[in-house]
């Protein structure tokens, strides 16, 4: 198990360099006793919520979380220029893109700012942090989210749900999908409108 | 040669287009045959030979957002926006649709070489391109009793394939079904037993729980066989009339309505002596696992154009003038047709069938004489013909036609994996659902392999590993159930051959 006050360390000033504002909301904040960190089998720190009355939710493998983060990355489709994660979990995903050599703009979202905590003690993330092609979201407003990903190009933008931290927060996961969504279908409104009316056909025939 | 089928629901439907898959391939060896259907009949095809690639469409649940969370629009938008861009890539050279304007308009959107049984261009609405389709929808809308073509000889000729025998409807069901199957019906007794599907989908299709209670009733004390009820879940409460009914008659009567899989019910129905029933998805079930079918047409149903397909079922018709109905909500007659085929009819029909398979010649005497009994053979042409069972000379030949049952090889490790793995990746691309639906399943099958491959299984650990994987179930939390699949099920199929399999099974299980 690779925790440490230095990687918490070096975690928090990698963070300082690209965030100083997220940095700073940091230290109001203490991980909430739900959340547990353990050593995986592979000697990878992986995290786990207890959600009361025997329910548990893991984040990541507890054999090994980071072969299990590539395999999800694997799911992204190569041509993808910008690609919004929903769910940062302990970082693993974020890494795993990085890996395997995706080199878009990352919009990494998480929910719960005692789980980024977490996963700034437990893992080393400055190559995610330290990114200047990634953008991190922690605990933030909608509308804030929003305004960044409407300034995006549409067509270059997907969205990618890591399930296991996302599936936590589905209300909250599912308003920033919602505006991608919504930001892409505009785009391909405009930009094919012949297949668009088609889609539009379909989709209504659909509920007849 | 790229073929693409378009058939999103219905699971008789698409089990009918089965000979025309076979005869694709038949045809067209070289060629590739995707199948795109609704993500819940995928297992229909999975074990299929004749299919390439499924493409699973959640064409139910968009339904469901589109009517009742239309702020999804543009998530369903997007998602069929991606489909399209995937399946140009294809670059189809035949497109063939069953699902009629949907279909015609997602493959007037995929674009193909030749798009057959109903396109759409924007000038011209749906329409019929090719000369089959409108032969098939002219005589129907015309005269539908002057067509003597079941719908899947029409499936082959809509795909362009000559007339001629492409073989039975087929359902795969795989080693694990079968094992539920076999443990839901007895493993050990070898009585005779009767499926008995009562539901349809329309009620006026429906002959109604109390006919069906007195022939299952009679079914298990004259007949001495076991009868087993097969339904949805929502059909359940039809079977409390029959339960009334045959109250006492203990394990001779088995209710598993709502209670399995459609390959469970398929392996159900593969162990069935015969089904019963009307014109319904379980019928053409039982005809796909080789099971004879004595099904019922009445009101709608037209058993020339939709009757069991392959030889040697039966079909009882009541074939009044008004016959098949076009208003069914409009009847004058108090739905004559239903009432018709009362009980003992059927019970004659039973007997006939029973000296049928005996391979006696038979004389059918109906009490009415519209009530028809039709077996199911094959015309010179090799296409489906109904006989009067006198006009069946020799009934041996056609029961040795009825499609034979034959193990298929779902149970092998590599299926095994590659279903873990299907399972894996359902629950990373957020289709948590699927991943949970799947997984009893695939637990089951393991289960089965398992029990196959060695004699020398630590039951502890594997009750380890199988208990962590209910309690993940429990909570809802996929991640222990995707170790499961690679750190604890999968090492142990690619060590099936050591000494000691289950050694990665009692690491997983501490």
């Amino acid at each position: 198990m690779n925790e440490s006050n230095d990687t918490l360390g070096e975690n928090v000033q990698a963070l300082r360099k690209r965030d100083p504002l997220l940095a700073d909301r940091l230290r109001g904040h203490t991980i909430q006793p739900c959340w547990e960190a353990f050593p995986a089998r592979n000697g990878q720190v992986t995290a786990r919520k207890v959600l009361g009355e025997g329910l548990v939710r893991h984040m990541h493998s507890r054999h090994n979380p980071e072969e299990e983060a590539v395999r999800w990355a694997g799911l992204v489709p190569p041509q993808v220029e910008i690609l919004v994660v929903l769910g940062f979990g302990l970082g693993y995903p974020a890494l795993a893109l990085r890996k395997r050599r995706y080199s878009g703009l990352m919009i990494l979202v998480e929910a719960d700012m005692g789980l980024f905590q977490l996963a700034l003690r437990s893992v080393a993330l400055e190559d995610v942090l330290d990114d200047p092609h990634t953008r991190l979201f922690v605990e933030e407003d909608r509308e804030i989210i929003g305004r960044c990903i409407g300034g995006l190009n549409p067509g270059a933008l997907r969205c990618l749900p890591y399930p296991p931290a996302a599936e936590l927060y589905p209300d909250y996961y599912r308003s920033i999908r919602d505006i991608v969504e919504r930001h892409l279908f505009e785009h391909r409104l405009r930009e094919t409108p012949a297949l668009s009316r088609g889609i539009g056909d379909l989709l209504r025939e659909t509920v007849q | 040669m790229n073929i693409l089928v378009i058939r999103t629901h219905r699971l008789g439907d698409i089990l009918q287009l089965t000979p025309m898959l076979e005869g694709l391939k038949e045809v067209y060896p070289e060629g590739r045959i995707y199948f795109l259907t609704g993500r819940e009949f995928v297992p229909l095809l999975e074990g299929n030979p004749h299919v390439d690639a499924l493409i699973p469409i959640p064409e139910k649940e968009y339904r469901y957002y589109l009517k009742h969370e239309p702020e999804r629009y543009a998530w369903i938008f997007n998602e069929i926006y991606d489909l399209i861009g995937e399946l140009r890539r294809e670059r189809f050279d035949l497109i063939i649709n069953r699902q009629y304007e949907w279909g015609g308009l997602l493959a007037s959107l995929v674009g193909a070489s030749r798009i057959v049984g109903g396109a759409y261009s924007p000038e011209r609405g749906f329409y019929f391109g090719d000369q089959p389709s409108k032969d098939l929808f002219d005589t129907i809308k015309q005269d539908r009793t002057s067509n003597r073509r079941n719908l899947v000889d029409w499936a082959c000729r809509i795909a362009g394939l000559p007339p001629g025998d492409y073989g039975p409807v087929r359902l795969s069901v795989g080693h694990g079904a079968r094992r539920e199957a076999e443990r839901l019906t007895g493993a050990g007794d070898t009585r005779p037993m009767v499926g008995v599907q009562m539901g349809a989908a329309k009620s006026f299709r429906q002959w109604g729980a109390p006919r069906f209670a007195k022939v299952i009733d009679w079914l298990i004390r004259e007949k001495r066989r076991r009868v087993v009820l097969v339904g949805s879940e929502d059909e359940r409460e039809l079977s409390e009339t029959v339960e009334r009914v045959c109250k006492g008659k203990g394990d001779d009567l088995m209710n598993l309505m709502g209670r399995t899989s459609l390959t469970t019910t398929g392996a159900v129905l593969e162990r069935c002596e015969l089904l019963i029933t009307g014109d319904t998805g379980p019928m053409h079930m039982a005809a796909a696992v080789g099971t004879p079918v004595l099904s019922l047409f009445f009101g709608t149903a037209y058993p020339y154009e939709t009757g069991p397909y392959g030889c040697g079922h039966f079909v009882l018709y009541s074939d009044l003038p008004c016959a098949p109905c076009l208003d069914p909500a409009g009847c004058q007659s108090g739905h004559a047709c239903k009432g018709m085929v009362t009980p003992p009819v059927v019970m004659r029909a039973f007997e006939t069938f029973e000296a049928f398979r005996r391979g006696e010649p038979v004389v059918w005497e109906s009490p009415d004489p519209s009530v028809r009994l039709l077996v199911t053979s094959r015309g010179a042409g090799g296409e489906q013909v109904l006989l009067s069972p006198e006009e069946v000379k020799d009934p041996v030949p056609e029961n040795d036609r009825l499609h034979p049952r034959t193990d298929d090889e779902r149970f092998l490790p590599e299926v095994l994996r590659a279903k873990g793995d299907e399972i894996v990746l359902s629950f990373m691309e957020g289709e948590a659902e699927g991943g949970f639906a799947s997984f009893p399943d695939y637990l089951n099958q393991w289960l089965a392999l398992t029990g196959a491959l060695t004699e020398k299984v630590d039951l502890e650990a594997a009750r380890g590993l199988l208990r962590g994987c209910l309690e993940a179930m429990r909570c809802g939390d996929m991640v222990p159930l995707m170790d499961a699949v690679e750190y604890g099920f999968k090492p142990l199929l690619e060590r099936a051959a050591c000494d000691d399999p289950m050694e990665d099974c009692r690491a997983n299980a501490r």
